[in-house]
């Protein structure tokens, strides 16, 4: 079990990096880096798909760089890190929709449309790749909700959606990949 | 009630957002429906697993581009601002990228011809940007970059989205460059070294939006 899957993960962050980091030492940032990129990779894997992972978990890092003064201390590091990969993505997927919608001139919503698959899987999909398969809104907050942990009016928060909104997305996602993931069986 | 209707009802059971009334009337439904029974318990197995989902790490080792781009080690005497402007950091980025640009599309060289002192003084100050044919030369940064920009806007849908896609990030990286190297000589006016970068950044800027012009233009001909 790797650092950040342990008992420990998301706890204490060895002080000392942490303080190093703040002081300009790019190696303890590296053992930073290390503890916590499978999390925050997996995070953007599963929120914004398999080819934006890569860049995104860049952006993720050098922004906490940036960042590192403004964490006080008040939370585990982990939990500060996450909210702010949370953001990045988010701010991301944002402007990505953005684009999109300049350039389509139907631009309805991500978050109004919620389609299944059209065809029926015959072969039982693992959960990873059901989740890729999701439309955007309904992906996001399954994986603030039901991977991540966050409650609804943090995902309407965060998504600048309502919380009935919110809900509605979690159940479609939840029935969506209930369908892909689960065998075909006799009524 | 559809047997649909009951099943979509399913998740908000689960997270025991029905009303009591809703609830009620769902676990008597549940007692006689063996189909809804198996989609709870698979809907319950469904977020138990996501819960339980694993972290793994990126296929490839991510490290080397943040080490690049938060800059080599120095100890805490280093002003902040300096450690983030020192060379080659930014020119590295907006390099490699610029050489991750010419792998993909072929061999070419990335050639500078260093800019009159006129045009570094005049791009220090922002300028409004005024649209003048790029034929006439030689032209202000400002106008150049412009007249460029608009030339590649215009022919953006011709152009592969690959490619389009690689030389909004170069720009975004450059742009990143200098606008933190012109936060900085705000404040340090005087320094000379800064002032060469911003204008190293600014030639690199206009050499790769060329090289984009000309590439747009072989692509448009070849079309035809």
């Amino acid at each position: 079990m790797s650092p950040e899957e342990g008992p420990l993960a998301g706890r204490t962050e060895p002080d000392e990096d942490v303080s190093r980091a703040l002081a300009g030492d790019v190696g303890a940032f590296e053992r930073i880096y290390h503890r916590h990129v499978s999390r925050v990779h997996s995070l953007a894997r599963r929120m914004a798909g398999p080819d934006a992972a890569d860049e995104l978990t860049q952006d993720i890092f050098v922004r906490t760089w940036q960042k590192l003064a403004s964490f006080r201390g008040e939370a585990a590091f982990g939990t500060w890190l996450h909210r702010l990969a949370v953001n990045v993505i988010i701010e991301r997927l944002r402007r990505a929709t953005l684009e999109r919608s300049r350039r389509v001139d139907d631009s309805t919503s991500a978050y109004e449309t919620a389609e299944a698959p059209s065809a029926a899987p015959t072969l039982r999909m693992g959960l990873d790749a059901a989740i890729d398969r999701l439309p955007p809104g309904s992906r996001q907050v399954f994986v603030l909700y039901d991977v991540e942990g966050h409650t609804h009016p943090e995902i309407a928060a965060l998504l600048g959606i309502s919380i009935g909104t919110s809900k509605t997305q979690l159940h479609r996602a939840r029935l969506t990949l209930r369908r892909l993931v689960s065998p075909p069986r006799e009524s | 009630m559809t047997d649909d209707t009951w099943t979509d009802r399913l998740p908000a059971y689960l997270d025991d957002d029905l009303s009591p009334a809703g609830r009620l009337e769902m676990e008597r439904h549940l007692v006689d429906c063996a189909d809804c029974r198996q989609a709870l318990a698979d809907l319950r197995a469904l977020v138990a697993e996501a819960r339980r989902l694993p972290s793994t790490p990126p296929v490839r080792n991510l490290w080397p581009a943040i080490e690049a781009a938060v800059g080599p080690s120095s100890s805490r005497a280093t002003p902040v601002w300096r450690r983030r402007m020192s060379l080659p950091v930014p020119v590295a980025i907006a390099a490699g990228v610029v050489l991750a640009v010419t792998s993909a599309l072929g061999v070419w060289t990335l050639m500078y011809r260093p800019a009159p002192a006129a045009d570094v003084a005049a791009a220090a100050a922002v300028e409004a940007p005024v649209l003048r044919p790029a034929f006439l030369a030689p032209v202000p940064y400002g106008h150049a970059v412009d007249d460029l920009l608009t030339a590649l806007a215009a022919r953006r849908d011709q152009m592969d989205p690959r490619t389009v896609q690689v030389l909004e990030r170069s720009l975004t990286t450059i742009d990143s460059a200098i606008a933190d190297a012109m936060a900085v000589l705000a404040e340090q006016p005087d320094d000379l070294a800064l002032v060469a970068r911003v204008a190293e950044q600014r030639r690199l800027k206009l050499s790769v939006l060329r090289r984009f012009e000309k590439l747009s233009v072989s692509n448009l001909e070849n079309a035809q």
